[in-house]
């Protein structure tokens, strides 16, 4: 698992008895998810990200931005 | 997809679009308790999300993230559903060179309509660099097919041609948009 990944259930499989799930995250996973692709990806923590973006500060059209914003639910 | 509850509505959702992501990777979507009402966000466990070549060579490099709203719908579509609200797609080379990514975000930061609302591509070579080349609402299995098809990309299911058209079957039979 790479540095910074949050640990999750990650096992392959093809049998239907033991199909992947989705994961449900608690508000703090979200906001460590968040955090760490805000990070990972902008350079900046998930808080700046979001007082930025609100604040209009960032290019809502980079595809960075884009995907990090689309997370932002994750830590509501 | 529709549940009596709205926990309901979004394990429709979510199953199948699990099982088509298990079909390129171990990784596993991600979300917070379903909120009627609220555009709520879907992301994944891992990104870039990792995959693997049938060849053994350098794979390339996925993105994935939608926001979906838990809504009440009537009929067979009800009594809860779920309707997605914005997604981005990336297909990254190897290298991690922007290749190819389709973008729906009809809504701007505050809720107003984006300048660009409509789906669309974002193909990263020569003069098509920076254009939105207008597209069809476009769904995650499509997205993992493409990859599987046309990318070299690894399949970690022996069955995942039928565990695509299942759920592109279900997409195209639950969805309210053109």
């Amino acid at each position: 698992m790479r540095r910074g990944e949050m640990e999750m259930a990650t096992s392959a499989t093809t049998d239907a008895a033991e199909e992947p799930r989705a994961r449900e995250l608690t508000r703090e996973e979200g906001r460590r998810l968040l955090d760490e692709r805000a990070r990972r990806f902008l350079h900046m923590s998930g808080a700046e990200f979001r007082r930025r973006y609100a604040a209009g500060e960032l290019d809502p059209d980079d595809d960075h931005v884009l995907g990090v914003a689309l997370l932002l639910p994750l830590a509501d | 997809m529709a549940g009596r509850t709205p926990h309901e509505a979004l394990a429709a959702f979510l199953g199948p679009l699990q099982r088509a992501l298990s079909c390129v990777t171990p990784a596993v979507l991600v979300h917070r308790p379903p909120v009627p009402d609220h555009v709520q966000a879907l992301g994944v466990s891992e990104e870039p999300i990792r995959l693997t070549t049938t060849g053994g060579g350098p794979a390339p490099r996925l993105y994935l993230e939608q926001q979906y709203e838990l809504v009440k719908a009537p009929g067979e579509h009800g009594p809860w559903k779920v309707t997605t609200r914005a997604y981005r797609y990336r297909i990254d080379s190897p290298a991690g060179t922007e290749l190819v990514l389709w973008h729906w975000h009809p809504a701007d930061r505050q809720g107003n309509p984006h300048r660009r609302p409509r789906p669309h591509l974002h193909a990263q070579v020569g003069e098509l660099r920076g254009r939105h080349l207008l597209t069809g609402r476009v769904s995650m299995e499509a997205v993992i097919r493409v990859l599987l098809d046309d990318f070299d990309v690894r399949p970690r299911r022996s069955n995942w041609r039928s565990v695509l058209d299942a759920a592109e079957a279900q997409f195209e039979q639950w969805r309210t948009w053109p």
